[in-house]
């Protein structure tokens, strides 16, 4: 698996480095901020991106984000000694495939990294458990649109509209592959089959109205 | 010279990182990561009998550890190097002890190189 590295401390990169080597992924770079991450990514194309969060210029949240919409097909892992529920939900909800701390030992983080292979997510138990609790909590509440991301949000305005992927793509700037992979996190997100239950929800909850034009978003 | 090398560490991956990058260069040094934490951490260090002993000042438990001046008092020619990871910067503190009878003993010290 290629991978890029973004942390600001480039004493840790290098364990970090040493350590992946070891379990044989290819390490492609390193980078000490969220700006450089993004270039970084778009010119070395890796599989993998391991982010921290506090970095100088652009956070690793505010990155993820970007990078997700960009490139949905990218792996980001979140590697960080950020313990809190804010970071953890804000990665999930900007498309993060994984979550881990830095107290991880080698061993849990590089069984947890082959994991991404097999298409599971990068947390640890304890992480998984918060998540599914969170999830309990809003379905609980009945928002579960309120789990969506605005550019979500916005993409489902357009899904009702009736436009197809490829004219949403286009109305958005944007690779009709990245509209499918928002298309599947909404319907995941929201717990339903079609686009049809998503916008019957999203109108039930007043997120979207039946005479909002889309050139308004 | 073998260099007994204690990293002394609550984060793991840093520290496992460190000393998996160490082993590839001190082929010869005896190298072991303790966790502050544990109950057994000082006694684990006596064990060790470290001149080294590395750790993250951003590491609560590590530094709080090792802000204990017991460790320099303990070991003899010990250097203790703190990472500071936000200004990439490491201070050496050393356990070097001479005898202070005479001026000439301060002298001695003054004038000599810091890395003999």
């Amino acid at each position: 698996m290629r991978v890029l590295i973004a942390d600001d401390h480039s004493l840790f990169r290098d364990g970090i480095v040493s350590l992946l080597e070891a379990a044989e992924f290819q390490v492609l770079g390193q980078v000490g901020n969220g700006e450089d991450a993004i270039s970084e990514a778009r010119r070395l194309q890796p599989q993998l991106l391991l982010m921290d969060i506090n970095m100088p210029k652009m956070n690793g949240l505010e990155a993820l984000k970007i990078l997700k919409e960009e490139m949905p097909d990218l792996k980001v892992v979140i590697l960080t000694v950020s313990d809190s529920d804010d970071d953890l939900f804000t990665a999930m909800d900007y498309g993060a495939d994984g979550f881990l701390l830095k107290s991880l030992t080698a061993d849990e983080f590089i069984n947890l990294l082959e994991g991404l292979r097999r298409d599971e997510i990068a947390v640890t138990r304890h992480m998984a458990t918060r998540l599914l609790k969170r999830g309990k909590g809003q379905r609980r509440g009945g928002s579960r649109t309120g789990m969506l991301t605005a550019r979500e949000v916005e993409l489902l305005k357009l899904v009702a509209t009736g436009l197809s992927n490829r004219a949403i793509a286009q109305e958005l700037s944007v690779s009709p592959n990245t509209v499918k992979y928002h298309v599947k996190n909404i319907l995941s997100k929201l717990n339903v089959q079609n686009r049809t239950e998503a916008v019957a929800i999203a109108l039930k909850q007043g997120i979207i109205s039946n005479n909002s034009p889309s050139k308004t978003l | 010279m073998q260099a007994n090398v204690v990293i002394l560490s609550s984060q793991s991956l840093f520290a496992e990182g460190i000393a998996k990058r160490l082993q590839q260069t001190l082929q010869s040094a005896a190298l072991r990561v303790i966790d502050p934490a544990t109950s057994t951490a000082m006694n684990d260090i006596t064990d060790s009998a470290p001149s080294i002993v590395i750790f993250d000042v951003t590491d609560t438990k590590a530094a709080s550890f090792c802000t204990q001046n017991d460790l320099l008092y303990s070991f003899p020619s010990l250097r203790l190097i703190r990472i500071d990871p936000e200004s990439e910067q490491m201070r050496v503190l050393t356990s070097e002890c001479h005898q202070a009878q005479q001026v000439q003993d301060l002298l001695d010290v003054i004038y000599r190189p810091l890395y003999a």
